[in-house]
């Protein structure tokens, strides 16, 4: 039961027809419970084991930390005039202790099993490599991904790290908390949600809302048109160059790589798009994911734009620890007492280089978060090493500038900054749509060194006809209009833009939406349409 | 007016818009030039309660019985309710739609289809797909295609899977759909005539005999059950036939041996039994020159065998046709008189074209709506 199939959609609205004519109102959450894992287990009933671990854990783990929490306060108050201040320190200091304890069990064995089902193959495999002893494809388990995985257990793990710095207050009733694990709009590929945001949406009451009902449709209806117009129409053409690289001119390769640019945004974005709008039509609102990515001037804002949460999820849970922890703190001090830390560039390096490895590290972790392959690992050190470099940089970019005479606020500018952005983006992806890393690199060179004049007549050899060409430039021309003007004006989403319009013009764009989707789109079996590239992770 | 108002009219209306676009694009998407979809459609074409007898059956039906010439011999209206491997899963709902819409006094039914061997016979997809996309919609169809199809929604609305074929809104002209439509029925009345000789042994070395053989044991309960439904249907009369086949091989034998074997449990339910390849002698067949293939006749052999099942009709069964009237006479008698020009227009070319008995003519195959419309107008 995928996004795209009249399953979904006849689910989407039996849910909804239930949720809101359910007349004890205080109850209501319970509907999209039961609908959550009614998704769950339809489309994953062998792996909702998982599931159900990482729900029970996570809520045990938070109630334990919180009561460990509650319990020292009200004892440090009790004894607030028996016990010297020592005695005080020392005894939270036992708590925390215990506290870290749990929390530590808890993320040990919720990614622990992340690491088992998606990360055990590829390590052993790499071992077995470098030990001389096979070619890296080792079965050591032999398991799909339960569906989401990535997604739920960020999402739990982040909440209990909040109970755990007590920004949340851990949530009482376990089937609450399940909802939280299980909402079945964003299980499959995000976006990765914070408890305190979520959580009291959840449960709170709902009526239905006309606004609602109206921009969580055309939401829907714009993630279909990307998905299936632009994402799943290009996805042959890319899979044919990629999945025999070797035998493609440099131009074809470029060509697969821009594709894959159009149709890895089309593909993740739609999919949220869809899950943001069933979330509305619900009347709850989920985070955010992309913000025309596309445009950002440099690679920094590149990932406040793309894929949102996962970044914030990095950035407030594995970053800011990184960032403040005593090692990398050291290190700064370290080059900041030496001779070079007494210099202009040495005083800069010494005050951005716990930032700047911290960076380093979170990208290869988010590199690594994508899958168990070599590949990822280079993409993730690549845009690291690219934020690490311009990081530690900046002062050099600001000096260059004022030297060239270069204003930075002028258009061009920002056009070449913007172009410079997707060149690094684009390199990027060419170690997702490669074999391995060696072969991404492989692909990299042809396509520089192997480089001609694309001809239509190639292009039409990836099974693509000029209809194909014809469709995926009206959807791409179709996207960058709105993308030029949600970044003009701030707002996020098309509907949004639409609500300024006549009502004749709403209902004339929405109809043109419809008309596209359901003429224009790949489904149904006498096309190949092919499942969400994030739900893989 | 006010908003809600103004809500309900513009969601409805985008509703209407896009519903009414879909069901046009259904027309242009799923024209094909397929001889099976329009048998099933040309069905429900005729007049409700026009027909006196239905003939359900495969293709040796449709390329064996001509319901015009019928008419033009005997005066009783019928139609061939028949495509390519339509086998017995199909046929309990086809015999649904067939009460539903005509109450024959006499319904045929030819067992070919319950004789397949393999199961992919048996549960052919594409005529699953060609009946399910084609009969109108009503709570049959939506049962056929929940039952029988892998993907049910796309043979209740075929845009689903055809949608990709939007480019052919430019090829109206040539719809047949449309011109199907334009036309009002069927003029050749469902038959698929086979025009030229394919090459095959027109020796009848394996004679038929009253040996048995199982069938396919999916079949062997789907026709149970189908002389089950035939016991409580409504059509009075309801007699199973065997079309006319070359026995040439043991093949051929084997399956006249399954034959064997069904018109025993067509006997034992209580229903008639009729095996034409028995009384090819009484029909006046050539089986060296009056068969397309060994499954199908051709064109000389249709018009025999409809003469004889003409016979059966008003002799053996006595029917009455019922009166018809108006637009729909005057149809039949352009079919009958369609037809037997056709028929002149076959004897004349194959009588200049002795020598190239193999010459596929193409010009005159009654698939091609235009020729059928190019005939009528001569």
């Amino acid at each position: 039961m995928t996004f795209t199939s009249l399953l979904f959609a006849l689910f989407v609205g039996i849910t909804c027809l239930i949720y809101y004519a359910m007349p004890a109102k205080k109850y209501q959450w319970t509907v999209l419970l039961a609908a959550g894992y009614f998704f769950y287990v339809y489309n994953s009933y062998k792996y909702t084991i998982f599931i159900l671990f990482t729900t029970l854990t996570i809520y045990l783990a938070a109630r334990a930390i919180c009561t460990v929490t509650e319990n020292t306060s009200q004892k440090v108050r009790a004894m607030k005039a028996e016990w010297t201040r020592e005695e005080k320190k020392a005894y939270k200091k036992q708590a925390e202790k215990k506290k870290k304890g749990i929390l530590a069990a808890a993320l040990l064995a919720n990614f622990g099993i992340l690491f088992i089902l998606k990360y055990l193959n590829f390590l052993a495999g790499g071992l077995m490599q470098l030990f001389g002893r096979g070619t890296g494809d080792v079965r050591i388990i032999s398991l799909l991904l339960p569906l989401g995985i990535s997604f739920y257990t960020f999402q739990a793990t982040g909440y209990l790290i909040d109970v755990y710095r007590e920004t949340c207050k851990a949530e009482k009733n376990l089937f609450k908390f399940a909802l939280f694990v299980s909402f079945f709009p964003q299980i499959v590929q995000g976006p990765i949600s914070e408890y305190e945001k979520l959580g009291p949406q959840l449960t709170a009451e709902h009526h239905l809302k006309w606004d609602n009902f109206k921009l969580g449709m055309q939401l829907i209806l714009w993630g279909l048109f990307k998905k299936l117009v632009i994402a799943d129409r290009i996805f042959n053409a890319i899979n044919t160059v990629t999945g025999d690289y070797k035998s493609y001119p440099g131009e074809m390769i470029l060509f697969a790589a821009l594709m894959y640019s159009l149709q890895l945004y089309a593909d993740f974005s739609g999919g949220i798009d869809v899950a943001r709008g069933v979330a509305q039509l619900l009347d709850i609102r989920i985070e955010l994911n992309f913000r025309q990515p596309y445009f950002s001037k440099s690679i920094n804002e590149y990932w406040r734009r793309w894929h949102i949460t996962l970044g914030a999820w990095m950035k407030k849970y594995v970053f800011y620890t990184l960032a403040v922890s005593d090692l990398f703190l050291s290190i700064s001090k370290r080059i900041g007492k030496s001779r070079f830390g007494s210099t202009a560039a040495g005083k800069h390096i010494s005050k951005t280089l716990p930032t700047a490895l911290a960076s380093l590290i979170v990208f290869i972790l988010i590199g690594i978060w994508h899958g168990a392959n070599s590949r990822y690992i280079g993409f993730g050190l690549w845009n690291g090493l690219v934020i690490m470099f311009s990081t530690l940089m900046m002062p050099v970019y600001g000096w260059t500038l004022k030297k060239l005479h270069i204003n930075a606020e002028s258009f061009l500018w920002k056009l070449f900054q913007m172009a410079r952005t997707f060149v690094i983006v684009l390199i990027g992806y060419y170690f997702d749509i490669a074999p391995d890393m060696k072969g991404a690199i492989d692909m990299m060179v042809r396509s520089v060194i192997d480089c001609h004049m694309l001809t239509l007549g190639q292009v039409r050899s990836l099974h693509m006809g000029l209809t194909d060409v014809a469709v995926i430039m009206y959807g791409a021309a179709v996207m960058l209009y709105f993308s030029i003007r949600l970044e003009q004006t701030g707002l996020e989403t098309p509907g949004d833009l639409l609500e300024r319009r006549h009502g004749l013009i709403q209902w004339i764009v929405v109809l043109a939406g419809i008309l596209s989707v359901i003429t224009l789109g790949i489904y149904g079996s006498g096309t190949e349409g092919v499942n969400f590239v994030y739900m893989g992770f | 007016m006010n908003k809600h108002a103004k809500r309900i009219i513009s969601i409805i209306t985008l509703f209407a818009v896009t519903a009414l676009f879909i069901w046009f694009m259904q027309i242009t998407v799923t024209n094909r030039d397929d001889n099976d979809l329009r048998s099933i459609k040309s069905f429900y074409m005729e007049d409700r309660d026009s027909l006196d007898v239905v003939i359900l059956g495969s293709s040796e039906v449709m390329s064996g019985y001509s319901a015009a010439e019928a008419y033009k011999e005997a005066g009783y209206t019928s139609f061939p309710y028949a495509f390519t491997i339509n086998s017995v899963p199909l046929w309990k709902y086809e015999l649904k739609d067939i009460e539903r819409t005509q109450h024959p006094q006499i319904l045929f039914v030819e067992t070919n289809g319950a004789l397949y061997e393999d199961d992919d016979y048996v549960y052919a997809k594409n005529c699953i797909n060609a009946l399910g996309e084609s009969m109108p919609m009503s709570l049959n169809r939506v049962r056929c295609a929940f039952n029988l199809s892998e993907h049910p929604m796309e043979r209740l609305i075929p845009f689903i899977k055809y949608h990709y074929k939007w480019k052919d809104i430019l090829k109206l002209r040539e719809n047949s759909n449309l011109m199907l439509m334009k036309e009002g029925y069927a003029r050749l009345r469902g038959v698929n005539s086979f025009l030229y000789k394919k090459k095959y042994s027109t020796a009848m070395d394996f004679p038929p005999d009253d040996t048995t053989a199982d069938l396919n044991p999916k079949a062997e309960a789907e026709f149970a059950e189908f002389l089950e439904v035939c016991k409580d249907s409504d059509i009075e009369k309801i007699v199973f036939v065997e079309f006319p086949h070359v026995m040439g091989s043991k093949d051929l034998y084997e399956r006249q041996q399954r034959a064997n074997h069904a018109a025993e449990m067509i006997r034992e339910a209580g229903f008639d039994y009729i095996d034409l390849t028995n009384e090819g002698e009484a029909i006046g067949l050539d089986f060296e020159n009056d068969f397309y293939d060994e499954h199908h006749l051709l064109a000389t052999g249709e018009k025999k065998v409809s003469h004889y099942i003409a016979d059966i009709v008003m002799n053996r069964y006595g029917i009455q046709p019922k009166e018809q009237t108006g637009e729909n006479k005057a149809g039949w008698e352009d079919s009958a008189e369609l037809i037997s020009r056709f028929y002149d227009e076959y004897d004349r070319y194959t009588a200049e074209h002795a020598d190239d008995p193999y010459a596929k003519a193409e010009y005159l195959l009654a698939e091609n709506v235009e020729t059928m419309k190019r005939i009528g107008q001569k």
